[in-house]
């Protein structure tokens, strides 16, 4: 009791010291320091929401902060707009900005995402230059007028402060809540595991677009306040500087933590300052560098994640699982189990594959494949290596573009359509090498799996509404089951990748049927397991069926196909040469020479 | 001629964050670094150019092989991000470094090659401008040939798709770490030699190189020789038409945009293959 | 989590309170703030400018110093970018409580330092920056030494015949300063009945210039002004020659540093004109020939780079003026400062300085009236042009 009363104690503590730094703070340079590390604070903060959750990293982030300088400035200084609609446009702007590169780089990832961004930045800049009418060019924007309230100028640095402050608060809360929503689950997901991701229904545009216009907006409000602080904008604001400082702040802080960016950002804006005061100019910038190079190297996740790696018991990522610190008595699982049965819906969808092809760069992977999936019934897809089992699981799932035929699903065709849209539609994939979200618990993994069973949106998640709350206790109770269902609730907090791998596949297993699935495709679910693991997930797979799921199954245990198989369908070159049920499969000439007897010899 | 610049700085860097995935922000630092080595050989040691290009090669491969050793080996296996931030440290230390050696003084490095410009025709070009090409290409031809006809550079292709595998097959991974490290700051400190005598050599002179390397490795498709030396040459010509024909005050702008659109129209690079997906 | 904040925000806590526990107090001795661009792009200008102001201090306090009370420099460095200019001088007037300031090099950083002066109330002497902006804008703790470029235009306005400028073409950086200067360059030639051809920018740290060469080379003119740093009139006098431009070539700024052109540029250089403010090469020809030799004997002494001097004068010029306005002054008071420099009335290194009142009515601005001059590059040396050393 005595450490969480301490931990209280000292977060008060530090509220108090924050709140009424004014107050002892005599000296009016200290108060500027802390001004400055508010502004990159939120900027942090900001950079944090893509690079540390989406794990995208955005080297033009100095552009969404200088157009909301530069917006706030103009509007304010040109068309006397009060300072507070000119920072609520500044926002605005920047918001509309990120939304602009989001929706433009979405195809793109890791460096080509960042070429883009860079570009993006470097083509603002040219442009506060040479657009003399607008941005008066390199002459900058001086005389920026501070903000009021009412009657009262914020000019005192005391007053800025608090805005600031008060500024902070607001982007560490909005990331908080952001982070602890299905939405912050999203972001995490897609920098986990994309493909993943998607096949569990998260639309990876969206969520990339709604990261970068929050994260712009965040920027945005930085640059406002910055423009009416020092009350002087010019186009160095976009100085490549400012964003390397931004990446500096969150990598060292600790990039994927909400307090990372808090503590990056006060460091590396007081590390300067300090240097100022401990040696001369010549050596200031050459020794930022070589500490920065010593932090890295010697606590290379970052400040914040090195330190509580260190400390035992307060691991966290930041992903949500902060949330679940009480774990349910053990009791309950059994009953969750039963009870999850009941909520498992039933379909009376079938999948109907017509003349499915595919091709890669002339190869025909697929040439013209058919088959059926009924609901409630287990159908195997076999055949030797190369005959084009995942090939047919990716052209059904959205992740391979087909050449010819149609892929029916009740009355929907799924050609053409994303892999988070077939997710929605009730088709969930596995994927043949074990795919979780490694970095996270299984409660977490449980927990993105369930993304289409939430409705929160971002307005209901910031505001944090009775409803969004109640929906999260729903989801976790309904994780909880699902993970007993698989039978991993013992090992429920544990990090995805510290799993053995049997139980990796069973997580896979549990993070599908959380996107409540009417058709489950299993590609080689029980592939390098051994016999009592393969028997459970046998086991598992019928119950999953005695749910009314259809199941479409590759697997190379011919002793598991043939023993929970209510039709087999047989593959060889891209074509099928045999169906039936597997009595007649097993007898069945063609898949005797062309298949089985490899596999005999194998064996 | 600019394009050849972007060329050889985009070779050096294409293996580095190409093969090695290491973004490398300082490698415009190595680029300077080049420059100043050339410069004290040839104005202070009295060396003559062409063992000075050598020396400042040497010197960019010395340093490169001691930062790989010292920084990027105990990083090996953290995040791109943390790789990213000790180069990002180590960038503006040599920088603030080469302030501290050098002063801010911009020094112009000595060339035994005559000032007057060769004419044919309407193209008038100094002769050390075809020097400077002509090594470029030299260089630019021998970085491809050991990448694509060595065992060495079958060992490094190897050990940066698959380390697993390369390490089984007996090659020493570490060592190929350090040697391509090492090979891409020599390139670039190469460059930086040679450009010095055509621009001049002061501290910041990297910071633009380098944005513009990453912007012809990317382009060219990430480890690709041949596509970054496509990539130089396009963007070098892309920025002269730009300047020539909009407006010099939106030269750079020209590159930016092409860069967007060429990666929104083909985005894993100009010289990519499709790659089977899954 | 919270206790992984907590620790780590703590931990910060410690280690900035130390640092600020090592503030010293403030000695006996006059402190002056100096902000310079030390690092970055333009860190040469800014040592030179430097040095100049060191020299300035070391002479005073070898004739005992101001007030009896040595001179002693706090030197930041703004790092060439404006936010770091504001902290600079947040930091000078309320950390080390300097009376005064000088700086801030460019116009943008000196801009973004301006808001600080008149928050806390203290003067700083601007001894480069050549925006017009700074002395218009009603800052009344702002007193300007360096030309702004409508006064150097005017000081090249009795040249124009002589040089024989006919129709000219710009070359600028593509900053405060390039763009300024085109504008009254631009203003004062077409007054002259000059036509004016291509306006070209180029980038900061843009080193090839062939394309805006190439463009200027089409419009047919006889003049080119090419006003940035001598970094770039370098590259652009070489890649000039490369395309065998045939203009007289006139910089304007007075960064221009002609022996470092000589040096580096070569033959490329050979005839153009440079518009200064300080001659080292003929300190007897300049205002107080004395007082100018003795600051390049000086320079040469320590061991500084030659072609520093015409930007290392400023430095000397600036702390001068903040010196005899202590003097006048009679203490290290920021208020009694700002009334004194208005009564300051010495000749520097470049020549009279005395300040006039420009700007809004109430809040004006102090701006002296430099001395400007021309040289040009003969036979790989330094000279006064012919129409000038007939006077």
């Amino acid at each position: 009791m005595s450490r969480p009363g301490l931990r209280r104690a000292g977060l008060g503590a530090l509220v108090v010291l924050t709140l009424t730094a004014p107050l002892w703070l005599a000296n009016p340079y200290y108060l500027h320091i802390l001004i400055m590390a508010g502004i990159f604070a939120i900027l942090a903060l900001s950079l944090n929401l893509l690079l540390g959750y989406t794990g995208q990293l955005s080297l033009g982030h100095a552009a969404f902060f200088g157009i909301g300088a530069y917006t706030s400035a103009l509007l304010t200084l040109r068309l006397d707009w009060s300072v507070w609609a000119g920072l609520t446009a500044g926002m605005l702007t920047a918001a509309g900005a990120g939304w602009a590169i989001g929706r433009l780089a979405l195809k793109l990832r890791g460096a080509y995402f960042v070429l883009v961004t860079i570009s993006f930045a470097g083509v603002i800049s040219l442009v506060s230059v040479n657009w003399m009418a607008l941005t008066n060019g390199p002459l900058g924007l001086p005389g920026i007028p501070p903000p009021s309230l009412g009657p009262w100028s914020l000019r005192s640095k005391a007053a800025y402060y608090y805005l600031v402050l008060a500024a902070t608060a607001l982007a560490w809360l909005v990331c908080a809540r952001l982070v602890g929503s299905r939405i912050g689950r999203a972001f995490v997901a897609l920098r986990e595991n994309e493909p993943l991701a998607e096949s569990v229904g998260i639309d990876v545009t969206r969520s990339l677009v709604l990261a970068a216009v929050v994260s712009a907006a965040m920027a945005g409000l930085a640059g406002g306040l910055y423009a009416h602080y020092t009350r002087f904008v010019s186009p160095e604001v976009f100085l490549f500087t400012y964003t390397v400082t931004m990446v500096i702040m969150v990598v060292a802080g600790g990039k994927g933590t909400l307090a990372g960016p808090l503590v990056g950002a006060l460091l590396f804006t007081a590390l300067p300052e300090a240097l100022r005061e401990a040696t001369s100019w010549q050596w200031q910038m050459l020794t930022y560098g070589v500490i920065l190079v010593l932090l890295v190297r010697f606590l290379p996740l970052g400040i914040v994640s090195s330190l509580s790696a260190a400390i035992p018991r307060a691991i966290d990522q930041g992903a949500g699982p902060r949330a679940l610190a009480r774990p349910q008595p053990d009791g309950t699982a059994g009953a969750a189990s039963s009870a999850s049965r009941s909520e498992l819906p039933l379909s009376n969808r079938a999948l109907a594959v017509r003349d499915l092809a595919v091709q890669f760069g002339g190869v025909s992977a697929l040439a013209g494949v058919s088959f059926d999936v009924r609901p409630g019934s287990i159908t195997s897809l076999i055949g030797p290596n190369g005959a084009g089992k995942t090939t047919a699981f990716n052209a059904i799932t959205g992740y391979l573009r087909v050449v010819r035929g149609q892929i029916g699903y009740g009355g929907a065709t799924l050609n053409g359509l994303r892999p988070s849209a077939i997710a929605r539609l009730g088709v969930v994939r596995t994927f043949q090498k074990t795919s979780v979200f490694p970095a996270l618990t299984v409660m977490d993994n449980v927990m993105i799996g369930l993304h289409l069973r939430g409705r929160a949106g971002l307005v209901g998640v910031l505001s944090a509404r009775r409803w969004v709350r109640d929906e999260e206790a729903r989801l976790r109770t309904e994780a909880e089951r699902l993970i007993a269902f698989v039978g991993l609730d013992r090992r429920r907090h544990a990090v995805a990748s510290a799993l053995a791998y049997g139980e990796q596949r069973l997580v896979e297993l549990a993070v599908a049927l959380a996107a409540r699935p009417a058709l489950l495709l299993l590609d080689e679910p029980a592939a390098g397991l051994a016999g009592a693991e393969r028997d459970a997930v046998s086991d598992l797979v019928r119950r999953i069926r005695e749910q009314g799921i259809g199941v479409l199954l590759v697997e190379h245990d011919m002793r598991m196909v043939m023993g929970i198989s209510d039709t087999v369908v047989v593959l060889d070159h891209g074509v099928v040469i045999a169906e039936g049920p597997p009595t007649a499969i097993q007898s069945h000439p063609e898949v005797v020479r062309a298949y089985l007897g490899s596999a005999a010899a194998q064996a | 001629m600019l394009g050849g610049t972007y060329a050889l700085l985009g070779i050096g860097l294409t293996l580095i964050f190409g093969l090695m995935n290491v973004v490398n922000f300082a490698h415009g630092e190595f680029y300077t670094l080049g420059a100043y080595a050339a410069f004290a050989a040839v104005a202070l040691s009295g060396l003559p150019f062409v063992p000075a290009l050598v020396a400042a090669m040497a010197a960019g491969v010395a340093l490169g092989a001691l930062t790989e050793r010292v920084l990027l080996r105990p990083l090996r296996g953290q995040s791109i991000d943390t790789v990213m931030l000790v180069m990002i440290g180590l960038w503006i230390a040599m920088q603030n470094a080469e302030l501290l050696v050098w002063g801010g003084v911009a020094q112009s490095i000595p060339h035994p090659f005559p000032t007057a410009p060769l004419t044919f025709g309407p193209l008038s070009i100094a002769p050390l401008r075809v020097f400077v090409l002509a090594a470029a290409l030299a260089l630019i031809l021998g970085a491809h040939l050991i990448v694509h006809r060595t065992r060495l550079g079958r060992a490094m292709r190897a050990t940066f798709q698959d380390p697993d595998t390369a390490a089984l097959m007996g090659v020493r991974i570490g060592r190929i770490h350090t040697v391509t490290f090492a090979l891409g700051s020599g390139l670039a400190a190469a460059a930086g030699a040679l450009l010095g005598p055509i621009f001049l050599a002061y501290p910041a002179m990297g910071d633009l190189a380098a944005l513009k390397a990453f912007s012809v490795v990317i382009l060219g498709g990430l480890g690709n020789v041949a596509g970054a030396t496509l990539g130089g040459v396009l963007l070098g010509i892309a920025e002269e038409l730009g300047a020539g024909y909009v407006s010099s005050g939106y030269r750079d702008a020209v590159g930016f945009v092409i860069i967007i659109l060429v990666l929104l129209l083909r985005p894993s690079g100009l010289l990519a293959r499709a790659e089977r997906v899954g | 989590m919270k206790r992984t904040l907590v620790l780590s925000v703590l931990a910060l806590l410690v280690a900035s309170t130390l640092a600020a526990v090592v503030m010293a107090q403030a000695p006996a001795p006059v402190r002056i703030g100096v902000i310079q661009p030390l690092s970055g792009p333009v860190a040469a200008s800014g040592s030179y400018v430097r040095m100049g102001a060191e020299i300035a201090r070391d002479w005073i306090n070898a004739r005992g110093g101001v007030l009896s009370r040595r001179v002693e420099l706090v030197i930041e460095d703004n790092k060439s970018d404006p936010k770091e200019a504001a902290s600079a001088a947040e930091k000078l007037i309320v950390r080390d409580k300097v009376p005064a300031i000088m700086g801030a090099w460019g116009s943008s950083m000196t801009l973004a330092a301006m808001p600080k002066l008149e928050e806390y109330g203290v003067p700083m002497v601007v001894e480069t920056s050549s925006a017009a902006a700074i002395t218009k804008r009603g800052n009344p703790w702002v007193f300007r030494i360096s030309p702004p470029s409508e006064m150097e235009a005017l000081g090249l306005e009795p040249y124009v015949a002589k040089l024989g400028v006919k129709r000219a073409d710009f070359l600028a950086v593509n900053t405060d300063w390039g763009r300024g200067a085109i504008t009254a360059f631009g203003d004062m030639l077409k007054k002259k009945g000059v036509a004016v051809g291509a306006t070209e920018f180029m980038d900061q740290a843009a080193t090839d210039m062939n394309a805006q060469i190439t463009k200027i080379k089409g419009t047919g003119g006889d003049t080119l002004f090419l006003t940035t740093s001598v970094e770039q009139i370098t590259l652009v006098l070489k890649q000039a020659q490369e395309q065998r431009l045939q203009r007289k070539i006139v910089t304007t700024g007075g960064s221009s540093s002609p022996n470092q052109l000589v040096k580096q540029a070569g033959a490329a250089a050979e005839g153009t004109y440079h518009l200064l403010f300080f001659m080292p090469w003929f300190p007897e020809a300049m205002p107080d020939g004395k007082l100018a030799k003795a600051f390049v004997d000086e320079w040469t002494k320590r061991g500084h780079p030659f072609e520093g001097l015409t930007e290392g004068f400023r430095g000397h010029d600036g702390i001068a003026t903040i010196a005899e306005a202590i003097r006048i002054a009679g203490k290290a008071e920021a208020k009694a400062i700002r009334e004194a420099l208005w009564k300051v009335s010495i000749t520097g290194v470049n020549g009279p300085i005395r300040f006039e009142k420009d700007g809004p009515a109430g809040k004006e601005s102090g701006q002296s009236k430099p001395s400007i001059f021309i040289v040009q590059i003969k036979n790989g040396k330094v000279a006064l042009p012919e129409f000038m050393a007939k006077k």
